[in-house]
């Protein structure tokens, strides 16, 4: 049977159905055949003895009157009928009386059915064969007064019957087989056309497994197949319409692509005029419309709804979805002016929304409406809630997703502050890194940080890096305080109804609403107070409070570092100007022992050289131009000394001996050494200027007039062709500056800075010392001094030098 | 000026013996000379140890010492001077001094410590009431 197992429906079909009318024929025309041929033999019999009753009946009087002519006349007429076999009168004893063959009278027939026949004694029909010729014996015995005299005997050809019956089962059977052809056609043509949207069925089923979801089955018409047509169609176009938007939803993790997808493919599916998503929140217990397609106001954007009001506040409220006619007037829904009025805004007529439910519980709303008068069927509901389902997959997909992202690009940022922050030691710098990578993570909020005060360890907040003392808190008070305090985060919800807000004016200019406070901590110690304000109600997650911690401490880290730099650095460069100072100085000794070596071995010869010279000119004998040379002599060795003695007080300088010194009175003394010494031109004028209120400075009254020599006659050599030199001093605080200004050619820029070292000079004659001596001087006193030059106008010092400090 | 100096009293004057010693010649000798012209007697050593043995066999008025010799010092001679000679001014002259070593030689009993060049009348001012005191 295998072989038939493998034949199409369509040829079983058609094989099946052919069998069932061969089988119907063959069982019904040898029925009617028979019946038919019953039919014909049971007339034949009847009529046979009807003839025999008949030819009996009439022979009665002949038989009586033994009239064998009138027998012969009624057995001829007998015989006329052509189906007469044969027809004859026998006696008693079988003998024949009359025979339409002549030559039969007076024969005796022995044959079972002529015995049989000349015995009986009531009318018999035998079957007989009289060669090919198939017929009747039929014998009616012929009664005069109860008395048997004689039988009839006709013998009826059935061969006419046996025709008829011929023909009539040609007939039958010529009709059973046009019969059975056209059945057999029909079932074919039948089994095609039942067949045909079965195959139709099955190609669409291979289509849609080839992934054609495209394939659509032809309309069949109204009866059970055209309905699974249908079906399989509308089947076809969910599953494609849930594929696409499963493709869609799948073919983006962005959140917002995603929801308007989930809309657009829901306005599609049920073709509605406008289509809207609603995340839930749970806490809240609100879900806010986060995107509207179709719509033509601005009045369903952002719609907060709430459970139990309107048609998506049934749906949150129950879990199942919901479908109305006509919103407006649809009874049994919470109506809510605010759904309402957006309705009439609209133009909203029908309208359903179903869940979109992740897990068992709801995530968020589908809703779509209609405009005109169509309405939601329930195969439409069905189609959003499967897509409902999709999209909640989706969704979560995306929220994994933008999970994921948030995180990973807040972990990423947070290696990016770890790597900005650590990569440099400004604290200013890291401040505004951490406080920038704040405000990039939380898109919108201000991020400050608050430090303690030196002193009194109010918290003020840092702007542009530096703190701003026009606002504070104590610690304890306000959050930051309480973050100070508590030394623990600190969240808030809504700073605009947190009483605890100190400066409430913040709050409100900048808009902030929710807060994070983080403590800096090192250690126990207290480095300042992160404080993340947002714009927006938001409520941070444990993972927001942890993460901005882990940057309060990364920042905090690295503000302790670079505070421990800045101290190594201040130390170092401590270290490296006292290594300086201690080459300079060590230099300077050297320079100086060799300076007083020098002196020393000099001073001897010019203490004899002196001695002489004087002991010359204390002789009268010695006159003219003798003693005019005596003169040179002692005054070039005068200047030798003088040159000497720079050299002793640069190489071995005496410590300072402090006393009060009074400015004033050491400027004018100096300039009355000035005026007669031949080294200041007469042109030059020498002008004095103090503040009325100058306090004495404490110096060592000698050196300082050293510097104010040195300082003076360079100033007034500067100026060979005259011009005015200026001495200003005034206080400033607890020091006196003092500017010495002349107006000479002024020093080249190059050389300026070389102008304090020793031996530097730029004067033929000049030792280079008086202003290595006039800084070493000032700054053993605690002062400094410094040189500004302009070429062409002059060049000016300015020294400042510490005050006496009061007594008592 | 010199000429008057030199007439003064002449018992005080041949009494007014005085000690000088330095290592550097010229200086020692111009400085002997000046004093002479003075009218004073002038005992030259080149050094300490010389000195020593001048003051050991003799009696000087006045000492005038260069502070730095070698191998002993002025300040070792004034030292010396004033352990055996302790009524014998001493002055010592130097070539440079800070002062911290005229801290030290007046600490040890100098009484005057001067700066070459030496002028003239400043020096033979001190010398005067020196030795006029010493002898009053």
């Amino acid at each position: 049977m295998g072989w038939y197992r493998g034949l199409s429906l369509h040829a079983r079909f058609a094989l099946n159905t052919s069998l069932g009318i061969a089988l119907l024929f063959a069982a019904m025309v040898p029925g009617v055949l028979y019946l038919q041929r019953s039919s014909a033999l049971g007339q034949a019999r009847e009529r046979g003895l009807l003839l025999t009753r008949v030819f009996a009946h009439s022979s009665v009087q002949a038989v009586v009157a033994d009239d064998f002519l009138v027998m012969r006349q009624i057995v001829d007429s007998i015989a006329t009928d052509p189906d007469v076999l044969y027809a004859m009168i026998l006696d008693l004893s079988g003998r024949v009386l009359v025979h339409q063959e002549v030559g039969e009278a007076g024969k005796v027939y022995r044959d079972p059915l002529s015995v049989g026949a000349a015995a009986t004694d009531r009318p018999l029909v035998q079957e007989i064969q009289q060669g090919r010729v198939a017929g009747y014996d039929f014998a009616v015995p012929i009664y005069v007064m109860n008395d048997r005299r004689a039988v009839a005997r006709i013998g009826l050809s059935l061969e006419r019957e046996r025709a008829a019956i011929e023909r009539m089962r040609n007939t039958i059977l010529g009709l059973a087989a046009a019969a059975l052809a056209a059945g057999v056609g029909l079932a074919a043509w039948q089994a095609r056309s039942v067949t045909r949207p079965v195959g139709d069925l099955v190609r669409g089923a291979h289509e849609i497994t080839r992934g054609n979801l495209a394939h659509r089955i032809a309309p069949l018409g109204g009866d059970e197949l055209g309905q699974l047509a249908l079906a399989f169609n509308r089947m076809t176009e969910a599953v494609q319409a849930l594929i696409a938007t499963s493709r869609a939803l799948s073919s983006t993790l962005d959140r917002d692509e995603v929801l308007r997808s989930v809309a657009q493919h829901a306005l599609e599916l049920v073709k509605a005029d406008l289509a809207a998503i609603a995340p839930y929140d749970r806490d809240a217990r609100e879900a806010r419309i986060q995107l509207v397609l179709g719509a033509r106001t601005e009045r369903l954007r952002a719609l907060v709804v709430t459970p139990g009001r309107g048609i998506g506040g049934a749906v949150l409220a129950t879990g199942e979805p919901a479908r109305v006619g006509s919103y407006l007037d649809a009874p049994g829904i919470v109506h809510d002016p605010r759904y309402d009025d957006a309705c009439r805004a609209e133009g909203i007529r029908a309208s359903a929304a179903v869940p979109i439910t992740l897990r068992g519980d709801i995530v968020g709303l589908l809703w779509v409406a209609h405009r005109t008068t169509k309405t939601f069927t329930d195969e439409d509901v069905d189609a959003l809630t499967r897509m409902a389902g999709q999209a909640a997959i989706a969704l979560e997909n995306a929220r994994l997703y933008e999970e994921t992202r948030v995180k990973s690009a807040r972990l990423e940022g947070l290696l990016r502050v770890s790597q900005a922050i650590t990569a440099t030691l400004d604290p200013g710098r890291i401040v505004e890194v951490v406080l920038g990578a704040v405000s990039r993570l939380m898109e919108g909020a201000a991020a400050r940080l608050w430090v303690p005060r030196a002193g009194d360890g109010r918290l003020v907040p840092l702007v542009a890096g530096a703190p701003d003392s026009s606002r504070w808190v104590e610690p304890g008070q306000g959050l930051v305080g309480l973050v100070a305090s508590t030394r623990r985060p600190v969240v808030v919800d809504d700073l605009r109804r947190d009483p605890r807000v100190v400066h409430r004016d913040l709050v409100e200019r900048e808009g902030l609403v929710s807060f994070l406070g983080l403590p800096l901590l090192r250690e126990d110690q207290l480095l300042g107070v992160l404080a993340i304000a947002t714009r927006a109600p938001r409520r941070f997650t444990e993972d927001e409070i942890a993460l901005f911690a882990s940057f309060a401490q990364q920042a905090a880290t690295s503000l302790e570092n670079a505070r421990l730099y800045q101290d190594l650095r201040a130390s170092n460069e401590g270290l490296v100007a006292a290594q300086e100072e201690l080459v300079r100085k060590t230099r300077m000794a050297a320079l100086g022992q060799i300076a007083a070596v020098v002196a020393h071995e000099a001073r001897n010869p010019l203490g004899a050289l002196s001695n002489c010279v004087q002991l010359l000119r204390a002789n009268p004998n010695i006159g003219g131009e003798d003693a005019e040379l005596l003169a040179i002599v002692q005054a070039e060795t005068q200047r030798l000394n003088e040159i000497v003695s720079d050299f002793l007080a640069f190489g071995r300088p005496r410590p300072p001996q402090f006393e009060e010194v009074d400015l004033p009175e050491a400027v004018r003394a100096t300039f009355a050494l000035l005026r007669h010494d031949d080294r200041c031109p007469g042109s030059v004028h020498l002008a004095a200027k103090f503040d009325p209120g100058l306090l004495p400075v404490r110096g060592d009254h000698d050196q300082l007039r050293q510097v104010f020599w040195n300082l003076f006659l360079n100033a007034v050599q500067a100026m060979p062709g005259g011009g005015e030199l200026v001495v200003e001093a005034r206080s400033l605080g607890d020091r006196v500056e003092v500017s010495v200004r002349d107006a000479g050619p002024g020093i080249p820029t190059e050389v300026l800075p070389r102008i304090f070292e020793p031996f530097f000079t730029t004067r033929a004659g000049g030792t280079g010392l008086g202003l290595a001596i006039v800084r070493r001087i000032v700054e053993e006193h605690g002062g400094h001094i410094a040189v500004h030059s302009e070429q062409g106008v002059g060049t000016w010092f300015v020294l400042s030098l510490p005050v006496q400090p009061r007594s008592g | 000026m010199v000429r008057a100096l030199a007439a003064g009293p002449a018992e005080e004057r041949l009494t007014a013996r005085i000690l000088v010693v330095d290592d550097e010649p010229g200086m020692r000798k111009s400085l002997a000379i000046m004093l002479r012209r003075e009218g004073y007697e002038v005992t030259e050593t080149a050094s300490v140890a010389e000195a020593v043995g001048r003051l050991k066999t003799g009696t000087y008025g006045l000492v005038i010492a260069d502070l730095m010799m070698e191998p002993l010092s002025g300040l070792d001679l004034l030292t010396l001077v004033k352990e055996h000679r302790p009524r014998c001014p001493v002055i010592i002259v130097t070539a440079f001094g800070g002062p911290e070593t005229r801290q030290e030689a007046l600490r040890r009993g100098a009484v005057d410590f001067l700066e070459k060049p030496l002028q003239a009348p400043e020096l033979l001012q001190r010398v005067r009431e020196l030795v006029r005191h010493d002898d009053g």
